[in-house]
């Protein structure tokens, strides 16, 4: 019998013993395997024509944290598997192993365990990807998106998970050179002491609670770990009901979007000598898909490579403005609605040459949203006086336009008359359609509001995989913990039993050590992300209460399912350790 | 012949009480086949002694010479291979892999070795059969009693012919039947290979099997009695009343 043997054999009854660990390192890889599949996909990512920019931006931050998971995750389930073999290591270097050998043997277990897990890991992340795909192309409806076979993905995982395990294994196994054999030998039992904080808690508790001594010297054990493993489960809670709480606002916020930045139904632009049609054509479009258009206006515009140039009198009179422009002066519009979320540049233009060598001067800004966002417009704006803006329409370096702004009757039935509308565009402008959505298309607020709802749609789908993995984790966390107090426990209930403390007098210490295990995360968690959700929403059209009712309603169900199933772990622990 | 050697060992911790000298300035012998027990009541540093004789532990300040060979100037690595070769080791929790069986529980010293399987087969059929364990060699730690657990142990801590042997409480978990088994078959493994015992233990009854008895109190050596010496067994009592009752 050789040593690889024996080790062989030792690395198969742990993994048997620690195969949750296994479980929870594959389901971390996976999740992140089929984020990357979908952001190393440029369909997906890069073409607007398939997946709105809005959609595909959601795929960020949920891979970003998966990642995030993935770093931290491998280094915390290995150090659960390590600390699990140490007085078994401990044996060995008393008869003589030497710690090379040892700290070898751990790293290689590490190594396979990992290898395995990722090998699987990748094969499932295929097959999940799979079915997200089709989740995104049957059911979210974001069509054009195909599942191909690409190394992208899989070469990023392997890096990723291959760096994260192979530092961790190396860290921690070279931890292994540090500790004497006797504290490895005693690991399992090693007494510690009840800090100044925990003797409070401790006198609190049996003194003013229900609880009583025996209860509390169930939870008062390796406190050092625990805090670790509070800290860690109360950022992940945090985390997730944050993503809850955000998840909704944002959600709405995309509704939002659709009011403000999508004043009229429909918008197009005849500008670049393109879009010619007649309101004549328009009109009897709408009246072939059924549609009635009640406003039908238009105003005149001209624009350079950077600005969108306004006549001032035109713009007062349509949209009841009150701007005083005088020749040589202009006055910067920002459209946009500053509580929107995104961090918008309201810097002012102090002053713009024009190409017939006038210069003319800013007199201020204004922040307010006069019409839909269309490719034809250029990023800033400019309102001008007439006189400066018809000079500036005639010169042929600016080009000029009108804009055609129209309100139907019934906006949300008229995804026909806006087909019909964009076909008729393209005809006229001889283009391809792909080349007339990206730059002359009409806006509408119908397109922008069914890209609210998928995203709407898509950020849920995403984030809810991330909470799930998040809440997960923190059970896991909480969980490995109690399982590897399993022996303490054994001799601690053999002892009160032996005392004459009968089962439901320990099956109530058991729960009330559960309950403290896993319901005071929840409600550091709540009270910290209500704060966050109150910060971070602030600045999102003042969307905090509806973020704080989804991510407390989340956090009150999560403590109410916790609080009822800690009496049915608690009897599945009692039956363990009797 | 003397086979250990340890001279001032000084051992301390730190606590919150401040520094406690565990080991105070020790000197201790032992010959070659002899078997010494270290008795004494609890906290008074006998697992300490063991721990810093066989290496586990280093001492603050002192000597240990085995066999000629300076063990607190050896290398880690160095002070492994020495443990492998030179001693065994028994513990009151018998610190067996539940993840092995009997038989590579007691092969582990010779597995280490990496010794043959010819003579890993020669010595687990002498050594069990010694021990009187043949017919649980197939068996899982978890399916034999504590008795045969400590006999496992005692089987794993001679396969391998050891000079030493060190013994840190091994009859701390057994009934009284056991013990007087466990202890009697560690006598005559060790007469029968000449291997020499250092045994801490506050059970007197045990140290009553051995040749030599030291008591350990406050740090040092207050004590010592030698089998041939006349009421042997009686000495040993008045040591337990010297030491406050600690020992039973």
């Amino acid at each position: 019998m050789t040593f690889s043997a024996i080790a062989k054999k030792m690395m198969i009854f742990h993994f048997s013993k620690y195969k949750l660990i296994f479980f929870c390192n594959l389901f971390v890889a996976v999740l992140f395997f089929c984020y990357a599949s979908i952001f190393t996909n440029q369909d997906f990512m890069e073409n607007d024509l398939i997946v709105d920019s809005m959609i595909s931006s959601n795929i960020i931050f949920p891979s970003f944290l998966s990642a995030l998971f993935l770093i931290l995750f491998l280094p915390f389930s290995y150090s659960v598997f390590l600390s699990a073999r140490k007085r078994e290591y401990g044996v060995l270097l008393c008869l003589g192993m030497r710690r090379k050998e040892a700290v070898h043997a751990l790293m290689l277990e590490g190594l396979t365990v990992s290898v395995l897990a990722l090998m699987v890991a990748l094969a499932v992340g295929t097959v999940l990807s799979i079915l997200f795909y089709g989740f995104i192309r049957y059911a979210l409806g974001i069509g054009g998106v195909m599942w191909r076979f690409d190394l992208k993905p899989y070469w990023i995982t392997v890096l990723l998970y291959g760096l994260t395990a192979f530092v961790t294994i190396f860290i921690q196994g070279s931890l292994m050179y540090f500790p004497k054999i006797d504290q490895l030998l005693k690991t399992p039992f090693k007494a510690e002491k009840k800090g100044k904080i925990l003797r409070f808690l401790a006198h609190i508790s049996v003194n003013f609670g229900k609880s009583d001594a025996i209860a509390f010297s169930f939870l008062v054990r390796h406190k050092r770990q625990w805090s670790i493993r509070y800290m860690i489960g109360i950022i992940m809670l945090t985390t997730a009901i944050v993503l809850i709480g955000l998840c909704a606002a944002i959600s709405q916020a995309f509704y939002c979007d659709v009011e403000r930045y999508s004043p009229y139904d429909v918008l197009y632009t005849d500008v670049f000598d393109v879009n010619h049609i007649t309101e004549t054509e328009v009109r009897e479009l709408a009246n072939k898909y059924h549609v009635t258009i009640t406003e039908y206006s238009q105003i005149s515009f001209a624009r350079d490579h950077t600005f969108n140039y306004y006549p001032v009198s035109k713009i007062n009179e349509k949209f009841g403005c009150k701007y005083q422009v005088n020749q040589g002066q202009f006055l910067n519009l920002f459209p946009y609605d500053p509580l929107d979320g995104y961090n918008r540049d309201f810097t002012s233009v102090s002053h713009v040459k024009l190409e017939n060598g006038l210069t003319l001067k800013t007199i201020g800004s204004d922040i307010r949203i006069l019409f839909n966002q269309n490719p034809t417009f250029a990023e800033y704006n400019l309102i001008l006086n007439d006189v400066d803006f018809k000079q500036l329409a005639e010169e042929s370096t600016y080009w000029s336009g009108k804009i055609y702004m129209l309100r139907l009757n019934d906006w949300k039935k008229s995804a026909d008359f806006l087909n019909g509308l964009q076909s008729r565009l393209q005809e006229h402008n001889n283009v391809s359609e792909q080349d007339q959505y990206i730059y002359y298309a009409a806006s509408s607020r119908l397109q922008r509001y069914r890209q609210a709802q998928t995203s709407s749609r898509f950020l849920i789908f995403v984030m809810s995989y991330m909470i799930g993995l998040l809440c997960f984790v923190q059970w896991a966390l909480v969980h490995f913990g109690v399982l590897s107090e399993t022996d303490e426990m054994k001799r601690s209930v053999h002892s009160l039993r032996l005392v004459g403390v009968t089962r439901v007098e320990i099956f109530s210490y058991l729960r009330f050590k559960n309950k403290m295990r896993f319901l005071p995360q929840i409600v550091v968690s709540f009270t910290i992300a209500m704060i966050i959700i109150c910060l971070v929403l602030h600045r999102l059209y003042h969307l905090e209460v509806l973020g704080c009712t989804v991510g407390g309603g989340f956090a009150i169900l999560l403590f109410s399912l916790t609080y009822i199933s800690t009496k049915r772990y608690s009897q599945s622990e009692s039956k363990r350790i009797s | 012949m003397c086979i250990l050697r340890a001279e001032h060992l000084c051992k301390s911790y730190s606590s919150s009480e401040g520094i406690l000298n565990i080991l105070d300035h020790v000197c201790f012998q032992m010959k070659q086949g002899e078997k010494v027990a270290v008795v004494g009541p609890s906290g008074s540093g006998k697992t300490t002694f063991l721990h810093t004789l066989c290496g586990i532990d280093r001492p603050d300040f002192g000597i240990i010479q085995i066999q000629d060979e300076e063990l607190s100037e050896m290398s880690d690595d160095a002070l492994s291979l020495f443990r492998r070769k030179y001693f065994g080791m028994i513990f009151q929790d018998f610190q067996l892999l539940e993840s092995l069986n009997v038989k590579e529980n007691i092969l582990l010293p010779l597995i280490l070795a990496g010794r043959g399987e010819g003579e890993q087969k020669r010595c687990l059929q002498q050594v069990t059969s010694a021990v009187g364990i043949e017919k649980l060699l197939d068996k899982g730690i978890t399916e034999i009693s504590g008795g045969q657990k400590q006999r496992v142990a005692i089987a794993r801590a001679f396969i391998h012919r050891p000079a030493l042997i060190f013994a840190d409480e091994p009859t701390g978990n057994l009934d009284r039947k056991a013990t007087t088994d466990v202890i009697k078959c560690m006598i005559e493994m060790s007469d029968n290979y000449q291997t020499s015992e250092l045994i801490v233990t506050h059970d007197l009854y045990i140290a009553s099997f051995c040749d030599r008895v030291l008591m350990l109190k406050d740090g040092n050596f207050t004590g010592e009695i030698y089998k041939q010496e006349k009421d042997f067994e009686k000495k040993i009592m008045s040591l337990m009343f010297q030491s406050g009752g600690g020992c039973e």
